[in-house]
């Protein structure tokens, strides 16, 4: 038998710990955006003078987020998926114990890594049901955005953007550093018109499978990620 | 001190314990190669199985119930899809491909014939949400499970509550699959020490394992990996292989090889289903093979056999047939479960 003081210490630690946490959490919310106003799915946004779009489903996997300070990795996250869906609300809320709040980088992964990509089927945010696991070959979804616009020349004026593939040479996981001041909350925006901006509807509308498009647009998506000014 | 030697003992004994009865877990012979499929990730459990076997046979897997899984795998054909070049399915639609058959699915790599997936728990998915085949998708068949008199209850049995997710029903059709081991056949007999080859059957082997070992390797008889095996394009279907994954012009026309196990039982061979019968399969071999630079280099200098080679060839891959396997009622459909749904 260990002596009762034993585990008053334990319990010391434990609420010591616990209030250790409190005080240095973080919370990084990702905002996704439309042109600089939240995004909202089914809404017609005007696009290259008189055409429009449509954006119908939104849904992306960010992962692995880590805290740096002048070079040197000081936190990570706990939690290591995150599914953002636009249909849930376009603000995404997740906390983060920093020690001592002091970071001046956050680096996180667009997508998922290879070894979970390997690792197959899983539950959570992993689940096949999310719709990100592909049905006819290897591996998961890192980024989908479905929607229309008159611009494509498809079966019912669709887009369809099912960014994945994590061997090489058609790795679409997109790895993004950026700089940041530290506080208790930090907000990334996610401004989806910049990916419009860059891919033209009419010339590339139709991304289904790991191939050269596919890594193309993977790095447009990473420009979209930015810290937000307050 | 002493009790302290003892508890490390225990210790010991118990992890060799486990270690042992993991190892076997698969209930594998001896002379089979370690499993590439982790265990770890599904641990193996009667319930499970049988809850898989049940959903293997449940045609409510499919967009209007009319088809399951063992409607292009079914046991009696080793779980291929005998005297179908093509595999059809929903609404009888006809797909590209040659269904394979499922067995020792547990030391396969890949999956599909071009090798499109490589891991056994997702496959499920693609036939599933193929349109050609189940024409459903996962998120579909969660929804008429969770409103199913008893699938609830079966899932609730293994995993302390009836929760039933998409990576659920494809850890459970997998487990069911990695149960179907093949490993009863004569020449497995033979391994064991229980039978011996016939004269024939000896003549056979030795043009085996000089002509076919290399990409047909024992005791699975494949290698599970990919080749060319130089046939002719389908001018109908087209189909390139493991380029349309690669995108590696030289993985054009690359399939996977199958096993010459249970031949018997799942013709017709190749992977568009060509050639109904074993001849015709080794006329290809020592007549028919394309060159192109992709070609697998064990065909590149050509396959001679004489008549009689190609007999006593044949006669050999007799012996790889597994009728218990085929006949084995722990792999076929559980009536009860069926029947009694019906009369609710």
């Amino acid at each position: 038998m260990y002596p009762k003081g034993l585990y008053s210490f334990f319990l010391f630690l434990l609420c010591n710990f616990g209030i250790n946490a409190q005080k240095n959490t973080t919370e990084i919310s990702f905002q996704l955006l439309y042109n600089t106003v939240p995004l909202e799915l089914g809404q017609s946004y005007p696009i290259s003078g008189r055409d429009s779009l449509k954006i119908d489903f939104l849904k992306f996997y960010v992962s692995n987020i880590t805290f740096f300070k002048d070079g040197k990795q000081i936190g990570k996250s706990t939690e290591k998926y995150h599914l953002i869906d636009a249909q849930n609300s376009s603000l995404y809320r997740t906390s983060y114990t920093v020690k001592n709040k002091k970071f001046d980088t956050i680096k996180f992964t667009i997508g998922l890594d290879t070894k979970t990509q390997k690792k197959g089927i899983q539950g959570g945010v992993l689940d096949p049901t999310t719709r990100m696991y592909w049905t006819w070959q290897n591996g998961f979804i890192n980024f989908k955005i479905e929607g229309s616009s008159r611009l494509c020349n498809t079966r019912k004026n669709k887009f369809q953007f099912h960014v994945g593939g994590f061997q090489e040479p058609y790795n679409t996981t997109q790895v993004l550093s950026l700089a940041c001041v530290a506080s208790k909350s930090l907000t990334i925006d996610v401004d989806i018109a910049s990916f419009f901006n860059v891919v033209s509807l009419s010339k590339t509308n139709t991304v289904m499978s790991p191939n050269k498009n596919a890594v193309m647009v993977s790095k447009v998506l990473a420009t979209l990620f930015s810290i937000h000014e307050n | 001190m002493k009790i302290k030697r003892i508890i490390i003992g225990a210790f010991i004994v118990l992890t060799a314990t486990y270690c042992g009865v993991k190892k076997n877990v698969l209930d594998s012979p001896e002379y089979f190669p370690v499993p590439h499929y982790n265990i770890d990730n599904n641990p193996i459990s009667k319930a499970k199985t049988t809850l898989g076997n049940n959903l293997f046979y449940d045609p409510l897997l499919s967009a209007n119930n009319s088809i399951s899984c063992a409607s292009c795998h079914s046991p009696h054909a080793a779980f291929a899809h005998t005297d179908h070049d093509l595999s059809h399915g929903i609404h009888d639609s006809i797909g590209t491909r040659n269904a394979p058959p499922l067995f020792n699915l547990a030391w396969q790599e890949h999956f599909m014939w071009d090798g499109a997936i490589d891991n056994l728990d997702a496959q499920a998915l693609a036939p599933i949400s193929h349109a050609t085949e189940m024409g459903s998708s996962i998120n579909e068949i969660v929804g008429k499970l969770k409103n199913h008199p008893k699938y609830p209850g079966l899932f609730n049995d293994i995993y302390k509550d009836s929760l039933i997710t998409g990576e659920r029903i494809l850890k459970v059709l997998a487990q069911f699959q990695v149960s179907l081991i093949s490993n009863n056949s004569k020449y497995d007999q033979i391994q064991r020490g229980t039978a011996t080859f016939t004269q024939q059957e000896i003549s056979g082997y030795n043009i085996f394992t000089s002509n076919c070992a290399s990409c047909h390797a024992e005791p699975l008889f494949s290698s599970y990996g990919f080749a060319n095996n130089g046939l002719a394009i389908d001018s109908t279907l087209k189909d390139i292989g493991r380029q349309k994954i690669t995108k590696n012009p030289m993985d054009s026309m690359l399939f996977k090889i199958p096993s010459l196990r249970n031949l018997a039982y799942t013709f017709p061979y190749m992977h568009d289903g060509r050639f109904n019968t074993l001849r015709e399969v080794l006329k290809h071999y020592t007549q028919g093979v394309q060159k192109s630079p992709s070609l697998h280099t064990a065909l590149k200098n050509g396959i001679t056999l004489t008549k009689k080679e190609q007999t006593d060839l044949i006669t050999f891959l007799g012996t790889l047939n597994d009728r218990l396997f085929i006949s084995s009622k722990k792999h076929q459909i559980n009536r009860d479960f069926f029947i009694k749904n019906e009369g609710e």
